[in-house]
């Protein structure tokens, strides 16, 4: 075992978890906040580490653990996840009285979707999928003074264990025909109709867990009704990981494009087209964000249905580059949030001038979803496209392209309310739409007269602590880092 | 094995019929319960006739009901916290977001 460091950064997650579970029996709050600074600095250096060994390989357990480029890459991408998300929830989710088992979910779930990237048998994949998904029923209904957590939970779970059964029954299938449960799977197998019953249902799986289209339906709801930094991390990393276990999968039948990749692409297709036009109908940021995440996941899966090495390194590298953006956007709703400017598109209107910061941040990282040159986004969807031409696919690609100028329109819609529209002079209209509970701070000459809303505004200037901010530039930054020197994400991947 | 086959893809049938037909959340816990149990049928039945002596498909089964366990605690407890709050375990009165 001389090459168990390689494991090192799995380490640092596995001992964020004991983190956790210190945390979750600490009854004070001031050594819970500690506690959760020094998991993130934990996985900071965990990223560190990570870093470091890239280029290296090793497998462990009889091989049921592969350590390689592409989960060496996928952690870096989770670990950076990790450090964000814990960051940004601790004036958040933390802070409730619950804030420890908070802490302890997620690291199970990024544990879970940890090892899932390293899985080399699909014994340890079915687990590492379970283990990234059950903490995560629980964080969705974290929020619990909302009602509707509960209802967006509910129906999380339920199509989750639904999906987990008839992946576990695909998987069934895929063992009996092959034989084996090491990945990816034996290239010279028959098209013996029990396996390819076996490879559909695995399919199904995982559009589920990936969200992708006719199987979306659970990640609005549980999008909308969770706190923020929640949506963040499930809209990057059970996705990452899932993408990674898809493509170790079907390595192996690279060669022989079957009906899967046909079956793939129509799934790419119906993914992208649904969330795009989903998003034009919201008037909530967090449920635009949510149906755009489901487009994402589309584009993600073009390079899957592809079936060339560099399209399934392109889906790979998609959720890294897209991930910065989509993390940073929900904590752009968290912000908002704890300011109580509320969730409706309508109440941006002059983001601009009364949040110039906010404003810019939550700027970038929608011009990074649309693709735009210089940007992060864009080298994913640059990667996912060159790996779909060079598949032979180029229809799929012609329509993923379209489907980007498409999204423009919901994206630029919110970038011209937060700069060219003015603000609300008025404060019972966007009141109406942002529900109880949000308070719109208007600046100065709102419609109440005297002093409460320079009031509400010191206060929820407080109620948004440093560490969120520091989150948030920290995505601000690597969106744009990432987006000059895309070197970085490729040379990452090997 | 033939047999086996068809009787665990008729128990999967059962199971997703459920799913689609019932409404109550817990007999959809139980319906997708049955479905699992159709697939560790299955890994058994593969398990004895590839190879007896390995026992790869044991150990997934095996892990399989445990994952079933742990799903079945965290589903039940949270349909019990919606029952307090709700009066009812029905997903169809659960409703409060929009579509």
């Amino acid at each position: 075992m001389g090459t168990a460091f390689l494991l090192l950064p799995k380490a640092g997650i596995g001992l964020l978890v004991v983190v956790g579970l210190v945390a979750a029996s600490l009854p004070g709050a001031g050594a819970r906040r500690a506690l959760v600074l020094a998991g993130a600095l934990l996985l900071g250096a965990a990223f560190v580490v990570d870093i470091g060994l890239l280029g290296r390989s090793a497998r462990f357990f009889h091989e049921a653990l592969v350590v390689d480029r592409l989960s060496l890459f996928a952690d870096s991408v989770l670990l950076t996840l990790g450090a964000v998300v814990s960051l940004a929830a601790l004036d958040g989710a933390v802070a409730g009285k619950d804030g420890g088992d908070f802490l302890l979910l997620f690291a199970l779930s990024l544990f879970g979707a940890s090892v899932l990237v390293s899985a080399g048998n699909l014994i340890v994949i079915f687990l590492a999928v379970e283990l990234t998904i059950i903490p995560s029923f629980a964080l969705v209904a974290f929020r619990g003074a909302d009602r509707r957590s509960f209802e967006g939970a509910l129906k999380y779970f339920i199509l989750s264990v639904l999906a987990s059964a008839i992946l576990y029954y695909g998987l069934s299938l895929i063992y009996g025909m092959t034989g084996t449960v090491r990945v990816p799977l034996p290239a010279q197998v028959g098209s013996s109709p029990l396996l390819l019953l076996g490879i559909g249902f695995m399919l199904v799986g995982f559009g589920f867990k990936l969200a992708a289209f006719p199987f979306h339906q659970w990640l609005p709801d549980a999008f909308e009704v969770s706190h923020p930094e929640v949506a963040a991390f499930l809209a990057v990393g059970p996705k990452l990981a899932a993408v990674v276990a898809l493509v170790r999968i079907l390595e192996g039948l690279g060669g022989q494009s079957g009906a899967w990749t046909a079956a793939l692409a129509w799934m790419a297709l119906g993914t992208m087209f649904w969330g795009n036009l989903a998003a034009f109908r919201q008037a909530g940021l967090r449920r635009m964000l949510a149906y755009s995440a489901v487009a994402h996941a589309g584009y993600a899966l073009v390079g899957v249905a592809a079936g060339t090495p560099q399209g399934m390194d392109g889906a790979v590298l998609y959720f890294a580059a897209y991930g910065s953006a989509a993390v940073g956007a929900f904590l752009v709703v968290a912000l908002l949030e704890r300011d109580g400017l509320g969730d409706a598109i309508a109440g941006l209107a002059g983001l601009g001038r009364r949040r110039p910061g906010w404003a810019a941040a939550l700027t970038v990282f929608l011009i990074s979803l649309v693709g735009v040159p210089l940007f992060a986004g864009f080298w994913g969807k640059f990667s996912v496209f060159l790996g779909a031409v060079e598949g032979g696919v180029v229809w799929l690609v012609v329509l993923g392209v379209i489907n980007s100028a498409v999204s423009f329109g919901y994206y630029g819609n919110v970038i011209r309310k937060m700069y060219l529209e003015a603000p609300p002079g008025r404060v019972d209209k966007p009141a109406a739409v942002a529900g109880p509970g949000a308070v719109p701070a208007g600046p100065g000459g709102g419609a109440a007269p005297g002093a409460p809303p320079p009031v509400a505004e010191t206060g929820a200037r407080a109620a948004a602590g440093w560490s969120l901010r520091t989150a948030l530039w920290l995505t601000v930054g690597l969106t744009l880092l990432l987006g000059v020197v895309p070197g970085l994400l490729f040379g990452a991947l090997g | 094995m033939t047999a086996v086959l068809v009787l665990s893809a008729v128990l999967f049938a059962i199971g997703l019929f459920g799913v689609l037909t019932r409404r109550n959340a817990i007999t959809l816990l139980v319906s997708v319960e049955v479905m699992m149990n159709a697939a560790n049928l299955n890994l058994v039945a593969f398990s004895r006739l590839y190879q007896p002596e390995l026992m790869t498909g044991q150990v997934f089964a095996i892990l399989g009901i445990g994952v079933a366990a742990c799903e079945a605690a965290v589903g039940l407890a949270l349909i019990l916290t919606i029952y307090r709050r709700y009066g009812s375990t029905d997903v169809d009165r659960v409703r409060l977001l929009r579509e």
